[in-house]
């Protein structure tokens, strides 16, 4: 009896220790090639990476070529996007959340939302395409790469705004009620603090996979030469996913370099935004502890 | 002795599973009334229906009538707000509010637009001296109210309700996540709280019902088998079933 017992706890150490060293290698595996690649386009890249490659216009000479229009119009989608889509995300997921009747309809439109999530961006390429450059006659402006954009973000806003409203414990909820304070004011004193830095980091999160997006934007036809930034929203515009897009698919060699120093740039923005949510995540954790 | 609030044949369910069965109690104005009996046998529900915390649920449901001051609480016409103002609760794990300790009493007045210095001042100082803390507390006001300890907490949670001016208090199991000495401080405060406020309080402790409780129910399976005083309850009750869980013999 005793002897099948210690057998079996050795077997389950075993396995423990398996699981943890095929974790190790996939772990490393991912870590590794992203690491390699990264080295590459460093190698190519930072050589190039220089003021006056921030500051240029694109060329046909790849030495004067620069990233100036790609990412002024990537901030500038990025301003749309978040104007259309943090709303949005952030009402629609309270709505859901807290006033939304548990029924049939609201377990449809979750369930499509959770769906929305994953379907590939180039469809939402398509479907901006056809509503904001055709019908609704924005061409392909900024406003149009914005909006879609937004709506490609807008289901990833939405959950993390749920699920950070989730996280929130019932007793908070119940202090504030218990003391005679409607369902608004604990939320908006009580439950939306609280929830606040999740819903940040769903936020950052979303707008970090909308900056590298490049299919939708394709789709929509942003164009990739640009030699002037835009002035308002109904400018056409190029970003740097676009731009980088372009480089890549020239057959000279030194604009191959040029896409690598602007994926360099694309890469360090988009780290920046990940670590922001990462510090952010860190620092509401330790100062709000139930 | 006034009577405050009454119960009459309530039934609540929850979906399906009905919780209380046909539970009348009638409650007195300044006296402690404690709720015993084995777990999951609907003490915390009844607690709840009082003040109408059972409405955050979506499957809960409710037949009969509960009566405070002689107004039906459960009545379209209610103001659900001002009434949990007057009935107020303190939570079995101490629930403080993740800001300053000031701030968490006077979170109550700030709702209602009392933001006045002086007088939040005064109300933060009147609560904490009530429920005990203010020597405790005086010189860190500002200091967050996370990092007190359980007891702490818990009365400070019970300043908090006595800021907004309750009249009813209802503790549930306020205790069970204290220590000896804790617990014992508690007691002792809801000893003290008795001269003006009403106070229903559910506990495990049948130490602390004897104590402190002027009148006792005993509740089991979602019915109350037996209401009556304290000491009553404790040393002649009419039910077996309720001599067997004074002594200890299950629950
Ligand atoms: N919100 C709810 N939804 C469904 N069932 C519930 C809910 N609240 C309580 N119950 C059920 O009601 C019964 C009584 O619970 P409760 O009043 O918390 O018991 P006690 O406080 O006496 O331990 C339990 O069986 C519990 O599972
Ligand atoms: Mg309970």
């Amino acid at each position: 009896m005793k002897k099948s017992f210690l057998k079996k706890l050795s077997r389950n150490e075993m396995n423990d220790r398996i699981f943890s060293v095929v974790g190790l290698l996939a772990t490393l595996l991912g870590v590794g090639v992203f690491l390699v690649l990264l080295a590459d386009v460093a190698m190519d890249g930072l050589k190039r990476l220089n003021w006056s490659f921030l500051t240029s216009f694109p060329s046909r000479n790849p030495f004067d070529a620069g990233i100036l229009s790609a990412w002024v119009g990537t901030v500038w989608l990025m301003a749309v996007t978040g104007a259309i889509a943090i709303p949005l995300g952030i009402m629609a997921g309270i709505y859901l959340e807290e006033y939304g009747k548990r029924n049939k309809l609201a377990g449809f439109i979750e369930v499509n939302i959770a769906n929305l999530a994953g379907i590939p961006s180039i469809i939402y390429g398509l479907l901006g395409l056809g509503l904001f450059v055709r019908f609704l006659d924005l061409g392909r402006s900024v406003l149009a790469g914005g909006a879609t954009l937004a709506l490609l973000i807008l289901p990833i806003i939405i959950l993390a705004t749920r699920e950070a409203l989730r996280a929130v414990p019932v007793s908070l909820r119940e202090a504030s009620f218990a003391l005679g304070a409607t369902k608004w004011q604990t939320l908006k004193y009580q439950i939306l603090p609280a929830a606040f830095p999740g819903i940040l980091t769903g936020i950052i999160l979303a707008m970090s996979r909308a900056i590298g997006e490049s299919a939708p934007l394709i789709m929509i036809g942003a164009l990739a030469y640009i030699a002037f930034l835009p002035q308002q929203l109904s400018d056409p515009f190029t970003a740097l996913p676009i731009q980088i897009f372009n480089w890549v698919s020239r057959p000279q060699h030194e604009f191959a370099v040029n896409a690598a120093a602007g994926i360099l740039v694309l890469l360090f923005i988009t780290l920046m935004m990940n670590g922001l949510a990462i510090w952010l995540r860190y620092r509401f954790e330790k100062k709000v502890r139930w | 002795m006034q009577k405050i609030i009454e119960a009459s044949n309530l039934r609540v369910s929850f979906g399906k599973t009905q919780v209380l069965k046909n539970v009348s109690m009638t409650l007195h104005k300044d006296k402690i009334t404690a709720i015993i009996g084995p777990s999951g046998c609907g003490k915390s529900t009844f607690l709840r229906c009082l003040n109408r915390m059972n409405d955050m649920y979506d499957n809960f449901k409710l037949e009969g009538a509960i009566s405070f001051k002689g107004d039906n609480v459960y009545a379209k016409e209610t103001d659900v707000i001002e009434m949990r103002r007057r009935i107020g609760m303190v939570f079995q794990k101490p629930n403080p509010f993740p800001s300053s300790i000031y701030e968490n009493v006077a979170f109550g007045l700030r709702i209602q637009n009392i933001n006045d210095k002086k007088i939040l001042d005064e109300v933060v100082e009147r609560s904490l001296k009530k429920a005990a803390l203010w020597d405790e507390v005086k010189d860190r006001l500002g200091n967050s109210a996370l990092r007190l300890s359980g007891g702490q907490q818990q009365r400070l949670c019970i300043a908090r309700t006595i800021a907004v001016e309750s009249e009813v208090i209802l503790f549930d199991e306020p205790c069970s996540a204290l220590d000896p000495t804790s617990t014992r401080k508690i007691e002792d405060l809801i000893l003290e709280l008795k001269k003006h406020y009403t106070i229903i309080i559910v506990t495990h402790n049948m130490h602390q019902a004897k104590r402190i409780s002027d009148f006792t129910g005993f509740f089991h399976l979602g019915e109350l088998v037996e209401f009556g005083e304290t000491k009553k309850i404790f040393e002649d009750a009419k039910e077996k079933l309720t001599r067997d869980y004074v002594r200890g013999d299950f629950g």
